[in-house]
């Protein structure tokens, strides 16, 4: 009987997702700062589109996590603002969240398709001083639901799997600490072992939390890098820009050329001696800025430890952990052995030259739309592609390489950086979120993030590729920037 | 009977939908977990970590990578997604403007001519609108336009000269670019000197439509 209920279970959770589209185009504009004594109030429009919002308490939805950055006496420092709603259109919901680092807008009433263009406003809670500029930042999330799920897939190397039985998945059931160990109930793993029961403060992925549907772009670590001062900025690129006269102008990569490593984020060969550098992204390497094809919609990698952090404080957001990873993959399914993100084995290899549209908005693959599980061959010249470049107008789960959720190149693409469970230190990790605020040095501050390591998930490697388990990879980016993690944050509510 | 009617509700369901393991089109929009016999997972349903949650003895798997375990794809026909600017993020900014307001007179480096009753400097952007009552002259001196340039006699971080605006450098005034100048309205360069104006460190000249630079003085 237990078979029959778990199995309508899944019938209606399908049903739920039949018709889940995967949302994109995230719109901000027209903001406006009405100054209030020492405060004030910031306006602006916010619009997407392919949004949804369904099942039983909205446990499936998308949502925009929007932040506030003001800069003082025309800058060049950017701080964070703490905001809350006062009011907003009737297309869209604002969940607020304790912190005030935020909020999350999603649509008004359950149902799919385009939020219009909805204008909202917010109190500044800081005191924002004389002459202030002010940046209005969107990324879209998609909601993981509390709920069982999964760990392990029986095949995948490092996988975790019941204590007694290497090839039988853990389904964690709650919040509570998992105890590591070898019966029947304890969980453990192939390798990389919990050197310690995985505490009820490390977030095993059972509670909710939301996910960014796509890695950071070129373009968004572009607008990253304009709210930092010359010195911070240069704590997060692989070029030292603390010159006047550049000239390995693509500051990724530390390199005169593109070299077609797909890093187009770029500085002008003349610096002055001290003001923030003005990037932009030439893809194309035809010394013209951010045109269309220029690739701003592609991941960046060559990230190391430092811009990763830095990123998710700044933006107030938190890593992910390699349980949430698996969670946000899987979801309440049951384990497939050697699965990726779509809940599949299947998978196609494209190289450079099915590459179509290279570096514009739609830049995809010629497989798209008709084949399941496009990755890239890991190759130098096609392993960072536009943000969800698989998806397309009808892609199915698998077509679009979509987790459960509808989360977007959580296999292939960049790699995943996770908080590991592989190490004590990391297990005393508590989901601590970003404040927003960097050091002075321009690196994340927050003392629940000091001294982790990482997890590299959804990784290719030797015997499982991309898989969802394969927990192989532990140590993380390290400090030289080598062409492996992207980055992508969540945010419990 | 109640459970015999639900076995052959799920395997109506099945073959309504059939599921297409080889990546292409069809693929169902139920989702059924293949048993395979050499299976790790074929220890039974009562494990508590089984896979196996629906046996399919008429499946029309049909090869492809056999490793005993699958899901059919979720396939959604009517979806809405785009293809195009995907990547989830978006940005906008409000500036700080210095606005010229000529109230006091032609000359920029005194406060009252500017809303904000502050001279700009070299971290200021600057707006020059229309219909106002006298528009900026610069005389002799250097206007530096961009941040971190050193001195200038006049600074400012970038100027915008609005539709209908006007502002002009006179004869002993040099204007070194090195940030943002976009012409909408008027720019009058009276000084003849081949470097009274000069774009430099990549900086940006932006005649719009409608905009002019005029040079013949």
């Amino acid at each position: 009987m237990q078979f029959f209920k778990r199995t309508i279970f899944t019938i209606s959770l399908l049903t739920c997702l039949s018709s889940i589209i995967w949302g994109n185009n995230v719109q901000v504009s027209n903001v406006s700062f009405n100054p209030i004594g020492n405060a004030g109030q910031i306006t602006f429009d916010i619009s997407w589109e392919n949004s949804w919002r369904q099942g039983i308490n909205d446990q499936y939805h998308d949502a925009v996590w929007v932040f506030v950055k003001f800069a003082p006496n025309g800058g060049p420092q950017w701080l964070h603002a703490d905001i809350q709603v006062t009011s907003s259109g009737s297309n869209i919901e604002v969940l607020e969240p304790n912190d005030l680092k935020g909020a999350f807008i999603r649509r008004a009433n359950q149902g799919m398709g385009t939020v219009p263009v909805s204008s909202v406003t917010f109190d500044v809670n800081n005191n924002t001083g004389l002459y202030p500029d002010f940046k209005v930042f969107a990324i879209e999330m998609v909601y993981i639901p509390q709920g069982p799920f999964y760990l392990g897939d029986g095949a995948s190397d490092g996988r975790f799997h019941v204590g007694n039985d290497v090839n039988q998945p853990y389904l964690v059931t709650n919040s509570a600490a998992l105890k590591i160990g070898t019966s029947s109930t304890e969980i453990n793993s192939l390798v990389n072992t919990p050197p310690i029961d995985i505490p009820a403060t490390y977030p095993n992925g059972y509670d909710a939390f939301y996910c960014m549907k796509y890695e950071v772009t070129q373009g968004q670590y572009i607008e990253f890098l304009h709210t930092l001062d010359r010195g911070q900025q240069n704590n997060h690129t692989a070029t030292d820009i603390s010159g006047t006269n550049i000239t390995n102008v693509y500051v990724m990569l530390n390199s005169t050329t593109n070299l077609g490593r797909r890093q187009g984020i770029k500085c002008p060969a003349i610096l002055t001696t001290s003001s923030p550098v003005e990037f932009y992204c030439d893809f194309d390497n035809d010394n013209i800025g951010n045109e269309i094809n220029d690739g701003q919609n592609i991941i960046t990698r060559h990230v190391n430890d430092d811009d990763y952090y830095a990123y998710l404080d700044w933006a107030a957001l938190r890593p992910m952990t390699e349980l949430e990873y698996e969670k946000a993959c899987r979801g309440p399914l049951p384990p497939v052995a050697n699965e990726m993100a779509w809940g599949s084995t299947v998978f196609t290899n494209f190289n450079t030259l099915d590459i179509t549209n290279p570096g514009s908005p739609d830049e995809s693959v010629s497989q798209a739309g008709t084949s399941a599980g496009i990755i890239s061959n890991n190759s130098a010249t096609t392993a960072s592609m536009r943000a969800g470049f698989a998806a397309t107008p009808s892609s199915s789960r698998t077509l679009s390489g979509a987790g459960y959720y509808g989360v977007l190149d959580l296999s292939g693409n960049g790699n995943e950086v996770t908080i590991s469970a592989a190490t004590t230190g990391s297990l005393h990790f508590t989901g601590v979120l970003g404040d927003g605020m960097l050091d002075p040095q321009g690196l994340a501050n927050e003392a629940d993030w000091q001294g982790r390591s990482e997890m590299i998930r959804g990784l290719l490697s030797t015997g499982s590729n991309h898989t969802v388990s394969d927990r192989f990879s532990s140590g993380g980016l390290g400090s030289p920037r080598i062409d492996i993690g992207a980055i992508r944050g969540v945010r419990q509510f | 009977m109640k459970l015999t009617f639900i076995l052959l509700m799920l395997a109506t369901a099945v073959n309504a939908q059939p599921i297409n393991y080889s990546g292409g089109n069809g693929d169902g929009s139920f989702v059924a977990i293949l048993i395979d016999n050499g299976s790790l997972y074929s220890n039974g349903f009562s494990d508590g970590a089984s896979t196996a949650e629906y046996k399919s003895s008429g499946s029309v798997y049909r090869g492809g990578s056999f490793d005993g375990f699958n899901t059919s794809n979720l396939y959604n026909p009517n979806s809405f997604y785009a293809g195009a600017d995907s990547d989830g993020f978006s940005t906008d900014v409000a500036y700080f403007y210095f606005v010229w307001d000529g109230s006091t007179g032609t000359g920029w480096n005194i406060a009252s001519n500017w809303q904000t009753n502050a001279i700009p400097t070299e971290e200021r952007r600057v707006r020059i609108p229309a219909g106002v009552p006298s528009f900026p002259y610069l005389n002799s001196g250097t206007l530096k336009v961009g941040s971190d340039t050193g001195t200038g006699t006049f600074q400012a971080k970038e100027i915008i000269i609005e539709p209908g605006a006007l502002m002009i450098a006179r004869i002993n005034n040099f204007i070194e670019n090195y940030g943002l100048i976009c012409i909408e309205g008027v720019l009058e360069l009276r000084n003849s000197n081949p470097l009274a104006f000069r774009n430099l460190n990549e900086a940006t000249l932006l005649i719009k439509s409608g905009g002019e630079l005029r040079t013949n003085y």
